[in-house]
């Protein structure tokens, strides 16, 4: 576990050193971010100008959830996410060969390779925004929210992690997913929105919206202090079943793999 | 789009005043809007690629119109992607979720997007062609888009926003690119306006052109690349 954290902080001070390089690019996509945060609060003061709640979720606990869905791209992008960009073209050009002979584990490997400041710097954004939203709802029994809300929102995270897994693993029979990134970033923008807020739309599309619901809507549920026993019990078994199941199908998918270097 | 539709649907259904949607307006809102941005989107990192690497060279000094080639490219993939878009009105259709459009509507609507393929064809020359100056040219493209976002309607119909914005998105292009078709074909528009917006539209595509020119012109003139 050791080796692997050290692993990390040495790819993180080398992706911090490349991006260092083009400083002009990391301070665009300060400002993007920040630009894309406010269209999306302004979507929501106009909103909620328009109507006291959505389904009992008011402006407040709406923007929190905005704040923690914005916070999973940043702390995604920190860690798992840069496993969305070019793990087909590994496999396609044979790289994955390399990976294959470290003594090191190769799921690993192929999800935290590179760390993507550009995305990162949305995390001083939500969290200002997520301190800005519990002022405004200043809930009780703050520092136990945040105890709870910590396993939850790891959850979440492992969850999206499984659904990248799961996801991936096709690149060994299909080589090319090109539109993983896409398919994968609608997921991920999608729960910046109170997925739990949905209802009247069939059971079909509440299921879909579930794992929606877990990432972003559940953790900030907890963090103004609604506790649903039944989601949050929900959330931890699913992480635990989908992060073994997600890792024994892509042990299994690696099988398929031939290099294609030589 | 979907959940665009599904939250809009919980919103209506929170009793949201100040709009004249219905549950059905914005499903096809939604459905439109996307269409528009998925039919009109023009991939401008291929183009740095091309700067970047030096491929470009091998383009240029063929027979052939380079900006042409780089739209005639892309008529399968948008043929195909209308075909997916006719298959999901049809589902909409089947489920009973219908939507009244004359045939000179869609005449119109056609036009309009066309000349939104066309723009954003522009855009992209543009954001591509700053390839000859930067290394990394995403960051651009992400900053105009995400401006847009707000102003063109992908997010929230433009006549839902504040007065001041609204009145700001008139004197930005990203209406006519996306919210312009989708009122024509919903039928929120009388026909000055539609003229109106047509002239706005055109006007806008003469600047994207000018500058997407501009640009390579100048780019070109300072260009060079070493191969084998």
């Amino acid at each position: 576990m050791k080796k692997y954290f050290k692993i990390y902080i040495r790819v993180f001070k080398l992706s911090a050193m490349s991006e260092m390089i083009n400083r002009e690019n990391f301070w665009t996509w300060l400002i993007i971010h920040s630009m894309s945060l406010i269209s999306m609060i302004i979507f929501f003061k106009i909103i909620y100008g328009g109507t006291s709640s959505i389904n009992g979720w008011t402006e407040y606990q709406s923007l929190l959830v905005l704040g923690i869905g914005s916070l999973v791209t940043g702390l995604g992008s920190l860690t798992f996410f840069p496993f969305m960009y070019n793990f087909g073209r590994d496999i396609d050009e044979g790289d994955l060969d390399m990976r294959l002979i470290k003594p090191l584990d190769i799921l690993y490997q192929s999800a935290f390779n590179f760390v993507d400041f550009e995305d990162f710097v949305v995390v001083p954004n939500s969290l200002l925004l997520i301190a800005y939203a519990l002022w405004k709802l200043h809930p009780s029994h703050l520092l136990i929210n945040i105890l709870g809300f910590i396993p939850i929102f790891i959850s979440g995270m492992i969850i999206l992690f499984s659904l990248l897994t799961l996801i991936q693993s096709l690149a060994f029979k299909l080589i090319r997913v090109d539109s993983v990134a896409s398919f994968y970033w609608s997921i991920v923008n999608i729960s910046k929105y109170p997925a739990k807020a949905i209802k009247g739309i069939g059971l079909i599309g509440i299921t879909l919206l579930i794992p929606i619901a877990v990432i972003s809507s559940l953790p900030a549920e907890i963090l103004f202090g609604r506790w649903d026993w039944i989601w949050i019990t929900g959330s931890i078994i699913s992480a635990i079943i989908l992060f073994i199941f997600s890792r024994w199908v892509f042990m299994s998918s690696l099988r398929h793999y031939s290099s294609a270097s030589s | 789009m979907l959940m665009m539709y599904a939250l809009w649907v919980a919103i209506l259904g929170s009793g949201f005043i100040n709009t004249s949607y219905t549950n059905t307006s914005i499903g096809f809102y939604y459905l439109f809007i996307t269409f528009i941005g998925v039919i009109s989107n023009t991939n401008y990192w291929r183009l740095t690629n091309l700067i970047n690497s030096g491929n470009l060279s091998a383009e240029i000094i063929r027979p052939y119109n380079f900006f042409l080639k780089e739209l005639v490219q892309f008529i399968p993939h948008k043929i195909l992607q209308s075909l997916v878009f006719s298959l999901a009105l049809i589902i909409f259709f089947s489920l009973g979720i219908t939507i009244h459009f004359g045939l000179f509507q869609i005449f119109l609507f056609a036009i309009s997007t066309f000349l939104t393929i066309l723009s954003k064809f522009y855009i992209a020359l543009s954001l591509g062609g700053l390839g000859f100056w930067f290394r990394r040219v995403h960051g651009f493209g992400s900053l105009f888009w995400n401006l847009g976002g707000l102003f063109s309607g992908e997010l929230i119909p433009v006549d839902l926003l504040p007065h001041t914005l609204f009145l700001i998105s008139a004197y930005l292009p990203f209406r006519s690119l996306a919210f312009f078709p989708v009122q024509i074909i919903l039928g929120k528009i009388n026909s000055s306006e539609i003229v109106s917006g047509f002239a706005v539209q055109i006007i806008w595509l003469a600047v994207f052109i000018f500058i997407a020119k501009l640009l390579w012109k100048k780019g070109l003139s300072q260009y060079d690349s070493a191969g084998h």
